[in-house]
């Protein structure tokens, strides 16, 4: 029988799900724990996190945790895959765009923001780091948000440590990680949130082991100065991507490539965006336009 | 030397002869729109009831100009007040590629254990 267990933590909706006979795993109640310590590293809205204090050190070089040297490892990875549209660089950009709390707490309508102006994101290359002594140097100036790595790299390492006691699935606010089928090699079905009917899935996948994210400008978005923001950056433009697509998702062999992928698909728009989903074999997906046309691509229908 | 008299009371004049045009124009219409009304009304709630279409799976979207129809099919008849507004229906298509799998704007959810969507 499937055990789940619903959380919130790193501002969103979390849901662990186990599969087991026996009765309700010991081991999912440390879960909300494990969330809660790699918020308190990762997170760039708590004073105190380790990501913060590293954002204000600049041009020395700065020990840091496993936690944080990890998720900084799938970063540079999500970079090169994505040739630099998804990097955590993009700290200042956000706030540029009125992004500067939790989303919780984010005042939808923002009037009074002195906006000076929008920069191309940094490059991870400007970032000095040493793997031996486990170090980052920051320059002067750049600072690093790691957002939906961070989600993913949580959700992968929630079923990494699960599938010892049974098959599991970790949903981080939308991405999810799966250690493997069923006990009776069926796969897990998920829906795909539509995005324009609260609370309806359009679609349902069944997957195997994988990862599975979706990207989108439909829910985390506001109004500056009356201008509309939502919070996946361009670095190339240094603001919001401007896209004709409404929500991404993608299917790869883990979540933290799922994301960076749909995240990158998302700001390059549908049709690069689905040219480079089937120009890599380990990638499917399916976009939905701000027009409600959806868009498959041709290996999705192995999951359907 | 006494004071011109002022246009006040030929503003006052106007107002009543708007309103008494307002009060029988809302008369008459409503004495010869009231006897089709539950008519019109059944004929609504018929339409209403009938089963939606099916969105139809597209491999592109494709914009094709239609000939104007030789009879009309605007509504004949009293315009009615009141009622339930025109309301835009939003439908997922399903675009080239894919083929298969559940379509359009249904939940689809009963036998799945989560969703993904944007965080």
């Amino acid at each position: 029988m499937l055990h789940r267990l619903p959380f919130r933590a790193m501002g969103g909706e979390m849901l662990a799900i186990m599969e087991q006979d026996a009765e309700f795993p010991s081991i999912m109640d440390k879960i909300p724990g494990w969330f809660e310590g790699w918020e308190q590293t990762l997170s760039r809205f708590r004073p105190a996190s380790e990501l913060s204090l590293l954002n204000q050190t600049f041009d020395q070089p700065v020990e840091v945790s496993d936690t944080l040297w990890d998720v900084f490892q799938y970063a540079l990875s999500a970079e090169t895959i994505t040739h630099g549209l998804v990097t955590p660089t993009v700290f200042d950009a956000m706030l540029e765009a009125g992004y500067n709390q939790s989303f919780d707490n984010l005042p939808r309508y923002q009037y009074e923001n002195e906006i000076s102006g929008f920069a191309p994101a940094n490059p991870l290359s400007m970032i000095i780091w040493d793997e031996k002594s486990q170090t980052i140097c920051l320059p002067q100036g750049v600072r690093l948000d790691f957002g939906g790595v961070a989600k993913g790299w949580a959700a992968h390492q929630t079923v990494e440590r699960l599938k010892a006691y049974g098959s599991a699935l970790m949903n981080a606010a939308g991405d999810i990680a799966i250690s493997d089928s069923l006990a009776n090699r069926e796969p897990w079905q998920i829906g795909i949130r539509n995005p324009f009917i609260k609370d309806t899935d359009f679609e349902t996948l069944k997957l195997h082991r994988c990862g599975v994210a979706t990207s989108g400008r439909d829910r985390r978005h506001w109004s500056q100065n009356g201008l509309a923001r939502h919070h996946i950056i361009n670095p190339y433009t240094g603001q919001p991507a401007e896209t004709n697509v409404m929500t991404v998702t993608i299917i790869a062999p883990t979540v933290m490539e799922a994301e960076a992928a749909a995240k990158a698909v998302l700001i390059v728009g549908s049709e690069e965006g689905l040219k480079w989903i089937e120009s890599d074999p380990v990638l499917a997906g399916i976009i939905i336009l701000e027009n409600g046309l959806t868009i498959y691509s041709q290996r999705i229908h192995k999951y359907l | 030397m006494a004071n011109k008299p002022t246009s006040r009371n030929w503003n006052d004049i106007q107002l009543v002869i708007a309103t008494a045009c307002m009060a029988f124009t809302l008369a008459f219409w409503n004495i010869f729109a009231g006897p089709d009304r539950e008519a019109a009304l059944k004929h609504a709630q018929e339409q209403a009831a009938l089963p939606p279409a099916q969105p139809s799976q597209i491999t592109a979207p494709v914009i094709e100009a239609q000939p104007v129809p030789q009879n009309s099919t605007l509504p004949t008849g009293p315009i009615l007040l009141g009622g339930n507004a025109p309301q835009t229906q939003i439908i997922v298509q399903v675009g080239g590629g894919g083929g298969g799998g559940n379509t359009g704007g249904g939940n689809t959810g009963s036998t799945t254990v989560t969703s993904t969507s944007s965080s």
